[in-house]
């Protein structure tokens, strides 16, 4: 991927832009797994880097980096699909490269600055250069209007392009998802003196962006990359993706209530958040089994021997496929047996959110980024049919197992939280520490951080898979070309 | 001072079977999208379809049982069950949709 700079062979400037997206995204990525890496020892071994990189600060950029790569890899997919949905190049393309460099210049200060500026008294001035203080977004209110800026030129050339091009199903659904994302930022932006309603503002944000907005973009990618991998009917795909959209926004934005059952809001969050809740995991299922449904149809047709029916990029659809088993279990399951106020009362800020939050952003959103990411890949070096190699298997094999493996260690140190330290000794200070220090926490620590480094040799084995397959391929269909022509 | 509104208290004991009933809901529930999927997609036999009416049946007790473990109110039981009944309908539903629109664009293309 990242040796097609130069070879690539787009056709828009779009697309190449893109690339340049996914670049950034997947050495964030790296970042994110890396930062992990050393909160999970410091959970173990609390005097590792102390007072040089404290865990607050290796959670922080762990966080941070984890949304922005997303949010790069997610700007880069829409780049790279915009051509292909409206025919057209973006309109704004100088504007989008000009976009792209400010805020990758930005992002590097932002994470500077978290790196070695974190310590020290707060004032009116950190919040504007330091650090805005929200958990997950706490960029400094500079970055925060830079973001915007650079979201507002996005967006225009987005909209601009869908508005001068071709209106796709797919298009009008994201422009309109777009809209809402970007808006939903600006409520992460301002203070109020009440924390209760600084809270219920801030998860606007967080929220409705992972449950609804971004949720909805997933949709969007999935039938974008069952049209282009397998050839799936245009017309069936979106009407399933409109479908989606609906059951998605009913349920996930009221499904917010569950955020709002200990913060201070009336307790009538406490029914409407458990109901949506309860519902946030059956559009979940319909895309799985949309999916799932496609993916057979069409591998039936290529068995049956029709033509044009075979899967045009194995490592996407692979990862398309993981998206919809990885979206149902870590954000359907794992969401849906604390989600309930009566058992969520117990399990909230416990391991138990930090198993469902790794397993659900690895699940329904970083598996179809990397899919696009292969998407993207095949494009730059115009591969007609991409196969896996052995790398992507390593790369599926150990990513997978490194996640699931991090989730069942969260889920057994939550589950002992929930009986030792908020069951039996009623959740206290010294009930915290009390369960911080019982073997079932430590053993349960320990496998996590072992499974964070099978997770991160998943991850070299990515890049280097995103580094040498375009080109692997394309030497081979230029041998199997030439072997033809003699 | 006003009186605080407690929420139903659930023993810690029950908290292993709360999870495990929890995640049985879903399980099942795909368990009977699945099954009736993977028929119509002629991966496993039509006969074997039926079966997945057992994963429903099984889905609505798990779910039923999860609203007393966690002492839902009657009103919410109510609910939770009639969701049940729409969740029965729903793969129905989305396969009949499929074939109509399969019938509608396949005859728009063949024309």
């Amino acid at each position: 991927m990242l040796g097609s700079i130069k070879s690539n062979k787009f056709q828009y400037e779009s697309q190449k832009l893109a690339m340049n997206y996914f670049r950034v995204a997947i050495v964030l990525f790296g970042a994110q797994l890396l930062m992990g890496l050393i909160a999970a020892t410091q959970f173990l071994y609390p005097s590792f880097l102390f007072e040089v990189y404290d865990f607050s600060v290796a959670r922080m950029v762990h966080i941070n980096a984890l949304v922005v790569w997303m949010l790069y890899a997610m700007i880069g997919s829409v780049y790279l699909l915009l051509p292909d949905e409206t025919g057209i190049e973006a309109v704004g393309i100088k504007l989008g490269k000009l976009a792209f460099w400010v805020l990758t210049a930005a992002v590097t200060v932002v994470v500077l600055v978290y790196i070695f500026i974190q310590v020290g008294p707060g004032s009116e001035a950190t919040i504007w250069l330091i650090n805005e203080g929200r958990e997950y977004i706490e960029a400094p209110r500079w970055a925060d209007i830079g973001i915007v800026v650079v979201v507002l030129i996005f967006y225009y050339n987005v909209f601009a392009t869908y508005m001068k091009g071709e209106k796709t199903g797919i298009m009008t659904v994201l422009v309109a998802d777009l809209f809402a994302l970007a808006g939903l930022y600006l409520c992460g932006m301002f203070f109020t003196s009440n924390i209760s309603m600084d809270q219920y503002w801030w998860w606007w944000v967080i929220h409705l962006w992972v449950e609804a907005t971004w949720e909805v973009f997933v949709g969007s990618l999935a039938a974008y990359g069952l049209i282009k991998i397998l050839g799936a009917k245009r017309e069936i795909v979106e009407m399933w993706l409109w479908i989606e959209v609906l059951m998605l926004f009913g349920s996930g934005i009221l499904g917010l209530g569950h955020h709002y059952f200990w913060i201070g809001t009336p307790e009538y969050w406490w029914e409407i958040g458990a109901l949506f809740s309860a519902l946030e995991p059956v559009p979940l299922v319909a895309m799985f089994v949309h999916v799932l449904y496609d993916w057979g149809k069409e591998q039936g047709h290529a068995e049956a021997g029709q033509a044009g029916h075979a899967v045009k990029n194995s490592p996407a659809m692979a990862w398309i496929a993981i998206n919809a088993f990885g979206n149902f279990l870590g954000a359907g399951i794992w969401g849906f047996f604390h989600t309930l106020p009566q058992v969520n009362i117990y399990t909230h800020g416990t391991q138990f959110t930090a198993a469902h939050g790794h397993l659900a952003f690895f699940g329904a959103y970083a598996t179809i980024l990397i899919g696009m990411m292969y998407l993207g890949v095949q494009r730059a070096y115009a591969i007609e049919r991409m196969r896996m190699t052995f790398k992507t298997k390593m790369a599926i094999a150990l990513l997978i197992t490194g996640i699931l493996g991090m989730t069942v260690s969260l889920t057994i140190a939550g589950y002992e939280q929930v009986l030792v330290e908020r069951a039996d000794l009623g959740g206290g200070w010294d009930a915290y520490f009390i369960a911080q220090n019982l073997p079932w926490m430590l053993q349960a620590m320990g496998w996590r951080l072992v499974m964070g480094l099978v997770m991160f040799t998943g991850f070299i084995f990515l890049v280097a898979d995103l580094f040498t397959i375009g080109k692997a391929k394309e030497h081979a269909e230029q041998e199997s070309v030439g072997a033809a022509a003699a | 001072m006003e009186p605080v509104i407690m929420l139903p208290q659930i023993a810690a004991d029950e908290f292993l079977r709360i999870f495990v009933v929890a995640t049985l809901v879903l399980v099942f529930g795909v368990g009977y999208a699945a099954l009736i999927t993977l028929s119509k997609m002629g991966l496993i036999p039509k006969r074997v379809a039926p079966f997945g009416y057992i994963f429903w049946i099984l889905q609505a007790y798990c779910l039923y049982d999860l609203s007393v473990l966690i002492h839902s109110s009657p009103f919410t039981a109510k609910v939770l069950m009639v969701a049940m009944l729409a969740y029965f309908f729903a793969p129905h539903l989305y396969f009949y949709l499929i074939e109509q629109s399969e019938k509608r664009y396949g005859e728009a293309e063949e024309s």
